[in-house]
């Protein structure tokens, strides 16, 4: 499958030069004209799979651990495309049973989350109507689609039989809860597609299907009973049907989630939990600061597109944020609130402003011990411009010089990175941009010096100066890429999807509503779910080579 | 000796409250800025004759004299002459007395919230060279954050407290090469121990403070208090009465300020804590 998604297209030779002028925004053209989505079955990630056991039975429901995502540097960060690409282990597999059985015994033990999985008071110890009852009610939420008898049949007989066996129908639907819950119709989003009425050459998504894809794109987790009856009765097929579900869902709270999911995974914020700093040298860092850093910045993400559904890239110039008393400490500014996240300008004369100032983003993007301009440098390339930037190669020494006396900011020290030709090629896309967050060490705190060398934070992006941290953002909001990366950030999180240049005309159709309507994510978040690539459904995947064999 | 350890302890932790309210700012109007105490100790006297503290009375006594009560001044650590700090030469005494939990128990009153001072740095133009800075002493209330140094973290906001009118005012402050000097002025400190709770004066109090790049503060409070008004504070708490003839004793054995020409003694005793502070805010 990799094989089969070259990045040709966004390959950029650390030779030759990105963004500026050289790279000028992607055409504008018809909607409709790329590359649909192969299909293949996505297994819910790790979140959807806890988002839809909540929507499912409760949210008093504890999920026990399972399998996390492991996401590669090819998924871009994206868990939705990592589980649409890799495999559960045998490990994975028994965290689903374990899981499985777990929540099916809290349902039975609870009236009220009983009532919720069993629409029905059965009538004997086996009762087998009351069984197909909650195999037909509760299979169609949980496979997000109406099951077949012979699918029914199944389920009845687990529940009858165990229910029987052990003289309790309630025991006997914790095997009923349990195997639904095991399926791979409702731990996959499993595909089949259909022929496009429009253009029978072309497969499109059926509408159940369809609906689950829209709901894990615009709210991350499955869908409520008006998509699936919107899905049933055949409306979400229509144009009109699909635009009205869509803005319902937009206007949806949940929607909120769908777009904290998307910047979870797009910046790579799940990474905060584990961050590791040195205790000796960030006496501030705590284990509980990096949730803190990522509410910060999703929430600012939320009252952007949600709140004020403001031009989405004033996001790298607001002085606008969320924090709490640990993160107003951390920025050097007053505390809001007491409690909680709240509302706060930045100092208009500071150097912190937009999301390059967010802490999630500076301690994330750097080293146990320091900053780090390269790595700094290269999440603006790769994740804000879609410049990506190929590894170094193998067993090439990377480490920087230590500081001395001569050589005391990170500027004077990774010089050899930009002198030294074999290393020029890669460091000159990415340092200079890192060298302009230099004002903020590795866990973000703002700083004037390093080792007492004064830091020099100015630079520039593409040909465009900055002075600082706070220009920096400004000359971001405005590089010509950002609008189309926005795009294919989001289309890559929606379709799941491995972008190549066969998809460039799918982005580049979605740019042109997304400028004409001020850079608003949600008008994006529309195009994307509206554009006739996101309902058709491609040829199916190659299976990998070892999978084929 | 425990109980009456505690009642020093108590003037060293306690806060500046309530005191020269008519006070008026002098400096030309300038922003704020507020610092927490984040260890506050007693200075010692190491080597012999060598103390931190303030020339509190503007002479050197080289040799006991009628003036200071036939106590001799103490060398700063930086060679100043005529430091009076009579309570440096006491706690080694209490420590073999009591532990060596002195400093342990300050900073333990900090860390959780129950000593949080608040120095307000009124007017200032530069934290380089300013000739007029006010300051308030406040006292603030608040869960602190603690660092992995163990230390109370920057840039924290804490509330004021709320019972009554909380704060001294000095005027008249200035910073040299990034030095703050301000004083003498009046501070009162809220003791509350055991069961009464009490105000004690800190007479002619001078604090001067280094201030660093990061902006935190290392620094000296000092000035003479009376003993005799901690025992008169004490005298209705439930069992402290016999506490109050040791604690006469020590304020009329070692005081070494405030001498009176009539009676020919002195009345207070002169001190300095050692702090360290850092850049806070304080709500409204």
């Amino acid at each position: 499958m990799r094989r089969l998604l070259p990045f040709v297209a966004l390959l950029v030779g650390c030779h030759g030069k990105v963004g500026g002028s050289d790279n000028p925004p992607p055409p504008v053209l018809p909607a409709g004209v790329g590359e649909p989505t192969p299909i293949a079955a996505q297994r819910l990630t790790a979140t959807q799979y806890r988002a839809a056991i909540r929507d499912l039975f409760g949210a008093s429901i504890v999920v026990s651990a399972l399998e996390p995502d492991v996401v590669t540097p090819e998924d871009n960060g994206f868990e939705t495309t990592a589980a649409g690409r890799s495999a559960i282990s045998k490990r994975g597999v028994e965290q689903y049973e374990t899981a499985a059985y777990s929540i099916a015994n809290q349902i039975v033990a609870d009236p009220k989350l009983l009532a919720l999985a069993l629409p029905c008071k059965p009538a004997t110890v086996d009762d087998p109507a009351c069984a197909r009852t909650f195999a037909a009610e509760t299979g169609r939420r949980v496979f997000r689609r109406r099951l077949s008898t012979a699918e029914v049949d199944r389920v009845v007989a687990i529940v009858t039989t165990a229910a029987a066996k052990l003289g309790s129908f309630e025991k006997g639907l914790v095997y009923g809860i349990a195997s639904l819950l095991q399926s791979p119709n409702f731990l996959y989003r499993p595909v089949v597609g259909e022929p496009d009425p429009k253009d029978p050459k072309k497969q499109r998504f059926t509408a159940v299907e369809l609906a689950t894809r829209l709901s894990f794109f615009l709210w991350n987790t499955i869908p409520d009973e008006p998509l699936l009856a919107a899905a049933e009765s055949g409306a979400l097929v229509t144009e009109a049907g699909l635009a009205a579900e869509v803005t319902r869902m937009l206007a949806s709270p949940k929607a909120r989630d769908g777009l904290r999911a998307f910047v979870r995974e797009w910046l790579r914020l799940g990474e905060l939990d584990a961050l590791e700093k040195d205790s000796k040298l960030f006496t501030t860092y705590t284990s509980e600061l990096g949730a803190m850093a990522r509410e910060e910045t999703l929430k600012v993400f939320e009252d952007l597109v949600f709140d004020r559904d403001d031009d989405v890239r004033t996001v790298f110039t607001t002085r606008r944020t969320f924090v709490n008393a640990k993160l107003a400490s951390m920025y050097q500014v007053p505390a809001p609130s007491p409690t909680g996240f709240a509302p706060i300008e930045l100092p208009a004369d500071g150097a912190r402003r937009g999301l390059l100032g967010h802490l999630s983003i500076l301690a994330l993007y750097a080293h146990p011990t320091s900053s780090s301009a390269t790595l700094r440098g290269k999440f603006v390339r790769e994740k804000l411009l879609c410049q990506p930037i190929p590894p170094p190669p193998a067993g090439l020494n990377t480490a920087i010089p230590e500081p001395d006396a001569v050589s005391r900011t990170l500027r004077q020290r990774v010089k050899v990175h930009l002198t030294d030709a074999y290393c020029n090629g890669c460091h000159s896309q990415m340092d200079p941009i890192g060298l302009g967050l230099e004002s903020f060490d590795g866990i973000g705190r703002f700083r004037t010096k390093e080792n007492g060398g004064v830091i020099d934070p100015s630079g520039n992006l593409d040909g465009a100066y900055f002075s600082g941290p706070a220009d920096l953002g400004q000359v971001i909001a405005e590089h010509p890429n950002l609008p189309a990366c926005f795009a294919r950030k989001l289309y890559q999180y929606g379709t799941g999807q491995l972008l190549g240049e066969k998809q460039a005309l799918t982005i580049g159709a979605l740019v042109a509503p997304f400028s004409k309507n001020g850079y608003r994510l949600k008008t994006l978040i529309a195009a994307v779910a509206l554009s006739p690539e996101f309902r058709q459904a491609g040829a199916p995947k190659e299976l990998p080579p070892k999978e084929a064999k | 000796m425990r109980r009456l350890f505690a009642l020093l302890l108590a003037l060293g932790v306690a806060a500046p409250f309530g005191c020269a309210a008519t006070v008026e700012p002098t400096c030309e109007p300038g922003p704020s800025q507020a610092y927490v105490i984040t260890a506050l100790g007693f200075t010692r006297e190491n080597p012999k004759g060598v103390a931190a503290g303030f020339d509190l009375d503007h002479r050197v006594t080289l040799k006991p004299e009628s003036l200071g009560c036939g106590k001799t001044d103490l060398v700063s650590p930086t060679g100043e002459q005529g430091i009076d700090n009579q309570l440096a030469l006491l706690v080694p005494d209490i420590e073999k007395r009591v532990g060596n939990a002195i400093d342990g128990i300050i900073q333990g009153a900090i860390n959780d919230g129950r000593l949080l001072i608040v120095f307000d740095l009124k007017n200032v133009q530069s934290q380089d060279q300013d000739q007029c800075v006010d300051l308030e002493v406040k006292l603030a209330e608040g869960k602190p954050t603690l660092g992995t140094d163990g230390v109370v973290e920057a840039f924290q906001t804490f509330d004021p407290r709320k019972q009554g009118q909380q704060t001294s005012k000095a005027t008249g402050g200035r910073i040299d090469k990034r030095v703050f000097t301000i004083g003498p002025f009046p501070l009162r400190i809220p003791i509350a121990i055991f069961d009464v709770s009490f105000m004690v004066y800190i007479r002619d109090a001078i604090i001067r403070f280094t201030i660093d790049e990061e902006g935190n503060l290392d620094g000296l409070l000092g000035g003479g208090v009376s003993l005799d008004e901690i025992a008169e504070g004490v005298k209705d708490g439930a069992g402290l009465a016999d506490l109050i003839p040791q604690i006469k004793f020590i304020g009329k054995a070692a005081a070494d300020l405030g001498y009176d020409e009539n009676e020919g003694t002195c009345s207070l005793v002169s001190a300095a804590l050692a702090f360290k502070a850092r850049p806070a805010f304080l709500r409204p």
